[in-house]
């Protein structure tokens, strides 16, 4: 509401229009509805953000955390993070993960197939115990560029090695990786007693479409899942990144809801959320609770709650 | 399927994600308001509607474009609308050569800031026009007043006024024209300053 001057006199002239409105007959609502629909289909954001690489979203994300790393004061790189770990073994985690990547993209080593994404870094964390802070980061940086190198020139639709039991293509992956860097920067900021960040419009973008992406499996998971239910959710996540999505119970993909339908008084989803598309990431991240308030849902809540809690057990952690 | 937003940032920010229910929301609660402001400038039916079309399938389009710091989404709406029927009725009169169309431009709806000018409070008049508003507010009958409180404070639409103050939707609109009427009449030399 605007506060003072013309604004404000403008603010009331039309506060008191409203006494004038008219009714809207249902074959006007029907076109006017129709004829916006057709000029800008549902779904998308209207931002219209760049879409990058996986790459791309992996190299902006571990520049995010690179920067954390270098303004923590000697004493933060000892502070309590994740599980046992203080933020010093929590980037020793990482540099494991990123030497394991990079080992499997370029065919040194395929061990970490089905390795379990925690137990399996657990060595490269404790190497890090007692090491000067500032070589941590050293070895951290190295990982990452060695990351960006192995993937140069490789075809991002190519399938990437099997890695922690994910098989996804090249791009994909990499945007995997990029989400993870990103939970563990917010670990590393709620650890030092930072505010949340969220990450650059563009690499949320990506983290968003891959989470969506995901979501069937994360309904699986919840035995929310039944062949033939013609149902679906509706998914609206605002903000950067965001969008509408449906997603159906018989466990097809999610879509962007068709531009028909316009007369009708809503879309016919048997449920909807709205949610913050950081804040969803952070549930697909497992460091919000799928239950928490920062979801606003109408329809069935059962079956809303039951998807984002089967989005949250996707987490790597 | 969600309840209408209280808030326009909510709605917009569902605008923003593309989400079509969104839309039916935004056109129940203020396709009304549009229509009025459209056929009260245009004096046409057929003109309103075709405003009501531009000016949603605008907001539809680019939702982004709304600015909440800069006042409300009504207000925005407002303003758009009203630009869209005046160009139209600019338009149509040109095409037919029908003097009485400018009739209509004489009398603006509203204290429409022309695009490019500075806001009032860049002038150091705002101090001025806001006390006068208060004071005008604060005049009204009680009945009136808090119709008003309502609808311009809390950005409430003539039916939620109804809803809250326990009033049939008919008095309340009359409420508001009466209040209208007043707040006009004594707000002219705050405006005219200002401007």
């Amino acid at each position: 509401m605007a506060s003072d001057g013309v604004d404000m006199l403008r603010e009331l002239d039309f506060a008191l229009a409203e006494a004038d409105s008219l009714s809207v007959g249902d074959r006007t609502r029907s076109r006017v509805l129709g004829d916006a629909l057709a000029a800008r289909a549902p779904g998308p954001s209207s931002l219209g953000l760049p879409r990058i690489s996986g790459a791309e979203a992996f190299r902006r994300a571990a520049h995010q955390l690179d920067e954390l790393l270098g303004e923590l004061g000697a004493d933060e790189w000892q502070r309590p993070a994740l599980r046992d770990l203080d933020v010093q073994g929590l980037v020793g985690h990482l540099i494991g993960v990123e030497q394991a990547f990079a080992d499997a993209v370029e065919g040194i080593d395929d061990a970490v197939a089905e390795a379990d994404h925690v137990s399996s870094t657990q060595p490269a964390a404790e190497r890090q115990r007692g090491v000067d802070p500032t070589e941590t980061l050293a070895a951290w940086r190295h990982t990452v560029e060695r990351s960006l190198r192995a993937v140069d020139g490789a075809d991002p639709d190519a399938d990437a090695p099997m890695f922690y039991g994910i098989s996804l293509p090249l791009d994909l992956l990499l945007v995997v990786r990029a989400f993870e860097v990103w939970v563990h920067h917010e670990d590393v900021r709620r650890a030092t007693g930072r505010l949340p960040a969220a990450p650059d419009d563009c690499v949320l973008y990506r983290m968003t479409e891959l989470a969506v992406e995901l979501l069937p499996v994360g309904l699986a998971r919840a035995g929310l899942v039944t062949d033939g239910d013609d149902r679906c959710l509706r998914m609206v996540l605002t903000g950067a990144g965001g969008g509408t999505w449906l997603v159906p119970l018989d466990g097809s993909p999610a879509r962007h809801p068709a531009a028909s339908g316009s007369a009708a008084p809503d879309s016919g989803a048997s449920a909807s959320a709205v949610i913050e598309t950081v804040d969803f990431c952070r549930v697909v991240g497992n460091r919000v609770d799928p239950l928490s308030p920062l979801t606003r849902l109408a329809g069935d809540e059962t079956l809303l709650r039951g998807l984002l809690v089967g989005a949250a057990s996707l987490a790597l952690d | 399927m969600l309840a209408v937003e209280i808030h326009d940032g909510g709605l917009v920010a569902r605008l923003v994600a593309g989400d079509d229910d969104a839309l039916r929301d935004l056109f129940d609660r203020h396709g009304g308001f549009v229509l009025g402001i459209a056929r009260r400038v245009t004096g046409s039916a057929a003109l309103a509607e075709e405003v009501l079309q531009d000016v949603v399938t605008a907001l539809w389009r680019h939702p982004e474009r709304y600015d909440a710091e800069r006042g409300s989404l009504r207000a925005y709406l407002g303003v758009q609308t009203h630009r869209r029927a005046v160009d139209l009725v600019r338009s149509e009169s040109r095409r037919r050569s029908r003097e009485e169309r400018s009739v209509a431009l004489r009398e603006p709806l509203c204290v429409e800031q022309p695009a490019g000018q500075a806001p009032a409070g860049a002038l150091g008049e705002e101090s001025d026009v806001t006390a006068a508003v208060r004071e005008a507010i604060a005049r009204l009958p009680e009945d009136q007043r808090a119709a008003v409180e309502l609808a311009f404070w809390q950005g409430r639409t003539y039916r939620e006024v109804a809803v809250v103050l326990g009033i049939p939707e008919g008095t309340a609109k009359s409420r508001l024209r009466l209040a209208q009427r007043k707040l006009h009449q004594w707000l002219s030399p705050a405006v005219a300053g200002s401007a």
